[in-house]
């Protein structure tokens, strides 16, 4: 066996995933070669630290939330049963509707015989559009309420749209601020990609990412190069954060071009209020 | 399916509210605590959790008992999870050697108010399994969920190929690229750290 062969297969080795035989042979060859040995030992080392984490307490208020959002759910039966009333009411409101249109165009004179047929069946498909969309929103009202992370769906498609094809020259900037601003709460994804969006506003975001953990927000993005200290002035004077560190790594610099701009690229790491 | 399970669903099915907490109250802290390491942190987590067992309540109807309710659930919570992520959309890299503020330990404070290690070691283990769970963040999705999957929830290879539903080839390639990419990062991480102490000293 060699050391490739054996890498590959060490992991399924730790489980015990693997013929006799071929356990034999991983082991007769981790005895003869001090790499891969070393290599079994790393492995284990780093899934012993991923065991070792422990089991995270449900935040307090975590069952009383959902118990609430579940009693604001109709019965799955009930809602079923809704569902279909609801269905077939639309369904007759189309027809009745289609019954309108053709009566109408019943009336246009016997020369616009042609178009009216086009029309008609023009009516007819947008008309069965509407019902589908009446229908569709009267589904979504057994749905009580969308959580607010899809809000921001569309606005990440926008804006992060076209990532892989602008290759762009964007000098990475640590900007570390505290947060100290009682109005100004990111502490989930929904309110980093809000905070994002109203920077949008201002500036010409691209490129963003945000990560959100324990103790800090991390909101990346890339913006034109001149409007860096405007960005500055705004987090400090408008959103009242507390500036600690800025370090920029010229070192990671993007090769750029395709664009006029330079752009920076910015992570901005908001730590949580304590 | 145990038949335990099997007659709280039907209640359910027939509009026992009642009867689908009795299922929130078993796998709640496992389903938060999946979310919990995919995400990072716990309001997300939160939401997410929360998120899958509405979506597991409403589509009640559709669940045929073909397979356990924790494997559907884990199924469910395993594809929010991925949702959420979908939308960030690009991969994210993740600065590990970001600095870390040490004004947020209180988490970490109710875990270890029953061990006996001092405040340096307690310092040291809460560090470490910080830079651990950012480097699971740092993962790519697929390789991330099974390595929770299997690490953390402990999970056989024949049920998480049913959670994810996947073959189980796909679980061991997935399970060997992802604990080897962990690893490296893992190791790497070890040997800045040793470095900057010798440094230090």
């Amino acid at each position: 066996m060699d050391c490739k062969l054996c890498q590959e297969r060490l992991s399924d080795y730790i489980d015990n995933q693997i013929s006799e035989e071929e356990k034999q042979q991983i082991e007769n060859h981790i005895r003869q070669c001090s790499y891969c040995a070393k290599e079994l030992e790393n492995l284990k080392f780093a899934l012993e630290s991923l065991k070792e984490l422990p089991e995270i307490d449900l935040p307090q208020n975590f069952s009383k939330e959902l118990s609430k959002k579940i009693k604001n759910e109709k019965k799955p039966i009930n809602s079923r049963f809704l569902n279909y009333k609801w269905l077939s009411l639309g369904a007759s409101a189309a027809v009745i509707l289609l019954m309108i249109v053709f009566t109408n165009l019943n009336g246009i004179s016997v020369e616009d015989n042609n178009l009216a047929c086009d029309t008609s069946g023009q009516q007819q498909q947008m008309t069965m559009e509407n019902s589908d969309i009446e229908n569709q929103s009267i589904r979504d009202d057994n749905i009580p309420e969308k959580p607010e992370f899809d809000k921001n769906e569309n606005t990440f498609e926008i804006m992060g749209g076209d990532i892989e094809q602008n290759v762009m020259k964007a000098e990475v900037q640590h900007l570390t601020y505290k947060n100290f601003n009682a109005d100004l709460n990111v502490t989930k994804t929904s309110q980093a990609l809000d905070f994002l969006e109203r920077l949008n506003q201002r500036f010409q975001i691209k490129n963003f990412n945000v990560q959100v953990n324990e103790e800090e927000v991390i909101v990346i993005f890339d913006i034109p190069v001149d409007v860096l200290h405007d960005l500055l002035e705004v987090l400090t004077n408008e959103y009242k954060l507390e500036n600690i560190d800025n370090t920029s790594e010229s070192g990671r610099q993007k090769e750029k071009l395709e664009e006029e701009l330079e752009f920076t690229h910015i992570e901005l790491h908001i730590k949580n209020k304590s | 399916m145990n038949s335990d399970e099997s007659l709280i669903i039907d209640k359910i099915k027939k509009g026992d509210i009642g009867s689908f907490n009795i299922l929130v109250e078993r796998y709640q802290k496992q389903v938060f605590n999946i979310a919990y390491r995919f995400v990072g942190n716990s309001e997300d987590a939160s939401d997410l959790a929360q998120e899958a067992f509405l979506k597991a309540y409403k589509s009640i109807k559709t669940f045929r008992k073909d397979s356990s309710f924790k494997t559907w659930m884990y199924h469910i919570t395993s594809n929010v999870c991925k949702d959420e992520l979908r939308k960030k959309k690009k991969a994210l890299v993740v600065s590990l050697d970001a600095p870390i503020s040490g004004n947020d330990g209180q988490e970490f404070e109710r875990q270890f108010k029953s061990s006996v290690l001092s405040p340096e070691e307690k310092y040291e283990v809460q560090e470490k399994q910080k830079f651990v769970q950012k480097i699971i963040n740092s993962l790519p999705e697929d390789y991330r969920m099974v390595l929770i999957l299997r690490e953390l929830q402990d999970l056989s290879y024949q049920e998480i190929s049913d959670i994810l539903n996947c073959s189980i080839g796909t679980v061991k390639s997935r399970l060997n690229r992802g604990r080897k990419q962990f690893k490296e990062k893992m190791i790497a991480h070890m040997e800045q750290k040793n470095k900057n102490q010798r440094q230090i000293k």
